[in-house]
């Protein structure tokens, strides 16, 4: 017998990243909320690289924010470093990226879910769900509580049936050496749910008295920091102060070095001690991460590999190795440190290793996360496949969302490939189903340039006011500033200079040709040479604007033609995205299907024709009988 | 019609004419149940032809099922499904190539319960099978309605893959340039050596050059592959209908039935050297000489319009009349409209007067267009003739109809492969502007995403593969 302890709307299964933003959605959207975590210490930890953003992933937290979700402001308020990357390049690919004091994030996460009205957090090991008639209706722990719930989200990163190697040991353990959960994983494979294995790992860490920098290449934040957050000081609209966030806070160093000659020859004497090289590990680990083991031997003629040094906080005496994420036993990898210019004397204080998880096929949920075979069930983050925060906290804010909407009877939040990086990420995921752990890399995203991550609350703030996520301050600072923006590109296009001698000294000195009849300031601006400021000389009534304002002006206008090409791409898209399959269509009764696309259709159950193309497995003549039995059989019906 | 219908279907597979073998083709879910009902074993017994394996071959007769009189002596193939050119259970009459036990075979499967199949109905049917995709149902599409042998050869080479192989290659090297542009984008911190941007231009440069040449053999095909639209316009009397006949009456004419169209839309072809002229509006001509009196320039405008080749008729007795430079105009308006081929018949040499001014002609249509003297009569000069429009469709067509190397490309690869050129063109450009790398990617992956198009694969996971396997990435 379980002791029925409450009724919630919502039970969040997990408390880290996907777990935090998925509870406080549905809360924060004024449903009743319960989040169970197996360590209440471990809320919103980091237990591999202390950092948040990057290419890709930074927008990932730039459009949970926008969409009223919590990663942007607690990082904002937590980093120890903060650096824009990709500023050589182009505007699509310009992101933030932050280094994080690890404890004060978690910390920071812990009191956000503390603290919100609505939402419960308990320390509880789930052990199963509770299904009733179909659907879920509750969830039961260890300590044989039960909890009624009318959805309930699972969040359980890679504790599912973990297990730890360094070497040669292994054991049954979550990450941090947390209990990994064995009875929730056996309860989700008993429901026919699709379940697979994967492996990540966590470079050892080191103490940081037993670094020597003199032999490493110092890193510095930025001197003039910017935030995540939209609602951070610095991002207001309306904020002329540049160092209005964060200008005075202390940045701490990275420091970067190099793997030797030496690393090499020690890793590949020592390959068969790791369990991923022994043949006992069967598991896919990520190609984009890999492990230094595999650096080695995948890439024998790299000479050597850059390696990181980064605070794990800022009173922390411990230094994250970014780069020799390994399982090779301990002393291989004391032997591979001491390799590497600068780690000569380094000190282990915990070992790297690799943990092997259960995930669930995410082609067995909708796009909206919400399960395929238990209404009301919908997963997010790490158990769906992927790997990293930020992945996991988008699917989180989703999950939270879609359940809250599930309650209310109402459609769900679908985001689109066109819309949102998130969408890329699901749309991924739900249709593609994973073969290694999933990371957002900017080169998923098919129309990246309209994916910026300065315009994501143009893009998604709306959205989350409709849902009721977003608060009508930010709501208001996304429109104070698109019509900022929008009344700038206006003026830019209207205002004729003349050719005249000091519009000419001017754009000589820019390095750029004269005029030879008068031209907007817009035109000018296209010019490769020109940016919005150094035209502030021939621009006699340009309005006094805060940067976040100049920032997308200059970027719309520069860049109007590639914008153009991106929607005209979109629009093609969108077509056969809205060419909807009947959710009722039985694929065995599609005749000259291949046997192949058949199972893969009636697995993934597409929701458009333009879905279904992308699934793989699935060949354009299979989309052709898809689309003649669509369209001459069932009537196609469009939206 | 959808695809999985329920009844079977029948054709003639082999080309219409003398022949010493026709095949009569049946397939359908009934094409097992037809051919029990109208093959006999030579010994005269009826079999099952259900129970018999699949993939064998077996002699024996063809008899109408409605009176019982033998059709012809055959050879039966059973191919059942789903190991069959359409998926589904195909049966094959080897029968004599003559038009009557050709007809006769029909004849008894029809009774037997098939229907006459539409035009490309087996290719669909194999098609909707997933028998093939989909460049090589265009390619057996083309196979059926290649007007000439050499356009043939050109459909099947495509439908070996060498088209798909030179274009799977084309976007390899893209993807593979791509990712070396974009793996930096991804991976901001990690030490590789950002892409040289001339020498991407430099492999962008060579990769446009094959564009090129795969546009340029799609465009050089064409000809073959479609045929060229040929009007033959002329005042009344100048002997076009003979023209036209003795053009027909050269043992390399051919007249084809364009297949499952009635009659009445009749096309016919003449092959001229290998290229297949497809005549247009020869109804007219052919209706007797008042229709053809009756055939005024309007009409011929008209005609024109949808011509890639003209031959103007004009009688070598008489000097050139009002009627005759009306007819010059059309033709001087065609060639504002576009590319086309323009071969001046003088006709009625045997009458002896060289009346026309062929200088007045030159004049008006300028020195690419031929001017030729015949007899329609005593076909003297239509060797002349036959030579002067291969010049002209060569010209056409981008200087020459090269048979041998043209890579068979459909209408719809050609557009394709010209869009993916402009996408790489507008990268050129961008990266010769010093515009981002990454906005120089979004004209690459159009580029890759047109090419995908005939290849049937999608830009992103291609490039994603090389990039992790060419570059040591991540943390």
């Amino acid at each position: 017998m379980r002791y029925h302890e409450a009724d919630y709307d919502v039970v969040v299964v997990g408390a880290g990243h996907a777990g935090a933003e998925a509870g406080l959605a549905a809360a924060r959207m004024g449903h009743d909320v319960l989040v169970l975590t197996i360590n209440l210490d471990s809320t919103g930890a980091m237990p591999c690289n202390p950092a948040v953003g990057g290419p890709a992933k930074g927008h990932l937290v730039r459009e949970i924010d926008a969409l009223g979700g919590e990663m942007a402001r607690a990082i904002d308020d937590t980093y120890v470093q903060i650096r824009t990357l990709n500023t050589g390049k182009g505007p699509a690919v310009q992101s933030l990226r932050a280094q994080a004091d690890k404890n004060e994030y978690s910390q920071r996460i812990l009191r956000a879910l503390m603290r919100q009205p609505r939402l419960r957090l308990k320390e509880a090991m789930v052990d199963g769900l509770v299904v009733s008639g179909g659907r879920i209706c509750g969830i039961t722990t260890k300590t044989g509580m039960k909890y009624g719930a009318r959805a309930v989200i699972i969040t359980a990163g890679v504790y599912l049936r973990g297990r730890v190697f360094t070497g040669e040991y292994g054991y049954e353990s979550g990450p941090n050496g947390l209990t990994p959960a064995v009875d929730l994983s056996s309860d989700l494979a008993g429901r026919n749910m699709r379940m697979g294995r994967f492996m990540t790992g966590t470079p050892p860490r080191i103490a940081r008295d037993t670094i020597d920098t003199s032999k490493m290449q110092r890193q510095e934040g930025d001197r003039e920091p910017r935030a995540f957050s939209f609602m951070s000081a610095i991002n207001d609209p309306l904020e002329m102060d540049l160092d209005a966030g964060g200008g005075e806070r202390e940045q701490l160093a990275c420091w970067l070095t190099h793997t030797s000659d030496d690393t090499g020859r020690i890793v590949r004497e020592n390959i068969g001690r790791t369990p991923m090289y022994d043949g006992t590990m069967e598991s896919a680990g990520p190609r984009y991460c890999p492990c230094l083991e595999d650096k080695i031997m995948r890439f024998p003629d790299r000479p050597s590999h850059p390696v990181f040094l980064e605070p794990e906080g800022r009173d922390s005496e411990e230094m994250y190795v970014q780069g020799l994420s390994t399982s090779l036993p301990e002393d291989v990898q004391i032997q591979a440190l001491r390799s590497i210019p600068g780690l000569q004397a380094a000190e282990i204080v915990r070992p790297g290793y690799g943990i092997e998880y259960d995930y669930l096929d995410p082609t067995e949920l909708h796009p909206s996360l919400q399960s395929k075979s238990i209404p009301g069930l919908f997963c997010a983050g790490q158990i769906n496949g992927t790997s990293g925060y930020e992945e996991a906290a988008a699917q989180g804010i989703m999950a939270g969302i879609n359940a809250a909407l599930f309650l209310r009877e109402r459609d769900p939040l679908v985001l689109d490939r066109s819309q949102a990086y998130i969408g890329v990420l699901i749309d991924d995921l739900v249709t593609k189903g994973v073969d290694e752990p999933y990371r957002m890399l900017t080169s998923r995203a098919e129309y990246r340039l309209l994916l910026r991550q300065d315009n994501a609350d143009f893009r998604l703030t709306e959205l989350g006011r409709e849902v009721g996520l977003v608060s009508e301050e930010r709501y208001g600072r996304a429109r104070t500033r698109r019509s900022l923006v929008e009344d700038e590109i206006e003026r830019l296009r209207e205002t004729r200079v003349k050719c005249d001698e000091h519009v000419n000294r001017h754009l000589r000195s820019l390095g750029t040709s004269p005029l030879r009849e008068a031209a907007s300031l817009a035109r000018l601006l296209r010019r490769p040479e020109v940016d919005y400021d150094s035209l502030a000389e021939i621009d006699e009534q340009r309005p006094d604007l805060s940067r976040v304002v100049r920032e997308a002006v200059e970027i719309d206008i520069k860049y109007e033609g590639y914008i153009e090409k991106q929607e005209d791409q979109v629009r093609r898209y969108l077509r056969s995205e809205r060419t909807r399959i009947p959710h009722d269509i039985n694929y065995g009764e599609v005749p000259g299907l291949s046997s192949e696309a058949r199972e893969k259709l009636g697995r993934v159950m597409p929701r458009s024709l333009g879905q279904a193309m992308r699934i793989p497995g699935v060949s354009p003549a299979d989309v052709s009988v898809l689309m003649v039995w669509i369209g001459g059989n069932r009537g196609g019906e469009s939206s | 019609m959808t695809p999985g219908d329920a009844d079977t279907i029948a054709a003639v597979a082999t080309p219409p004419g003398i022949g010493g073998i026709a095949v009569v083709r049946v397939s359908g879910i009934e094409a097992l149940g037809v051919a029990s009902e109208i093959f006999h074993r030579s010994s005269g017994r009826q079999v099952d032809v259900g129970s018999l394996p699949s993939h064998t071959v077996h002699h024996g007769q063809v008899v109408n099922p409605v009176d019982g009189t033998p059709a012809d002596e055959v050879l039966m193939l059973v191919m059942k499904a789903p190991r069959s050119y359409t998926g589904e259970d195909v049966v094959e009459f080897d029968c004599h190539g003559g038009p009557v036990p050709v007809e006769a075979v029909v004849h008894a499967v029809l009774h037997a319960g098939a229907r006459m199949a539409g035009p490309g109905e087996f290719t669909k049917r194999a098609f909707l099978n997933g028998k093939m995709d989909l460049s090589q149902a265009e390619a057996v599409a083309d196979v059926i309605s290649a007007r000439s042998r050499a356009g043939a050869r050109l459909a099947l080479q495509q439908l070996e893959g060498q088209l798909g192989r030179r274009i799977r290659d084309l976007r390899g090297d893209l993807l593979d340039l791509m990712a070396h542009l974009e793996v930096v984008l991804d991976y901001p911190e990690m030490d590789i050596e950002e892409a040289d941007r001339s020498e991407a231009r430099r492999e962008l440069a060579g990769m446009r050059q094959e564009m090129e040449e795969l546009i340029l053999s799609a465009r050089r095909a064409r000809p073959y592959r479609e045929g060229v639209r040929t009007v033959i316009v002329g005042r009344p009397n100048v002997g076009k209908s003979s023209l036209l006949n003795g053009l027909l009456q050269r043992d390399r004419a051919i007249v084809t039935d364009t297949p499952g169209t009635t009659r009445d839309v009749l096309e016919e072809t003449v092959v001229v050297q290998g290229i297949p002229l497809v005549l247009v509006d020869t109804a007219g001509l052919r209706e007797g000489r008042d229709r053809v009196e009756e055939m005024g320039v309007e009409r011929a405008r008209r005609a024109a319009g949808e011509a890639e080749l003209m031959l103007l008729v004009f009688d070598d007795g008489e000097p050139l009349n009002a009627d005759d430079m009306e007819v010059i105009e059309t033709a001087v308006g065609a060639q504002k409209r576009g590319e086309i081929g323009i071969v001046a018949v003088l006709n009625k040499i045997d009458l002896a007067a060289r009346s026309v001014d062929e200088d007045e002609i030159s004049a008006r249509l300028g020195e690419n267009a031929e001017i030729i003297r015949t007899s329609a009569l005593t076909r003297e000069g239509l060797d002349g003739l036959e030579d002067a429009v291969a010049r002209q469709v060569a010209c056409a067509a981008g200087g020459s109809v090269d048979e041998e190397n043209a890579i068979a490309a459909s209408a719809r690869h050609e557009q394709a492969l010209r869009s993916a050129a402009t996408a790489l063109d507008d990268a050129r450009s961008a990266l010769a502007s010093g515009v981002p790398v990454d906005l120089v990617g979004i004209d690459l992956r159009e580029c890759a995403r047109e090419l995908g198009t005939i290849t049937g694969e999608s830009a992103a996971e291609g490039l994603l593969d090389r990039i992790f396997s060419q570059f040591c990435v991540g943390k």
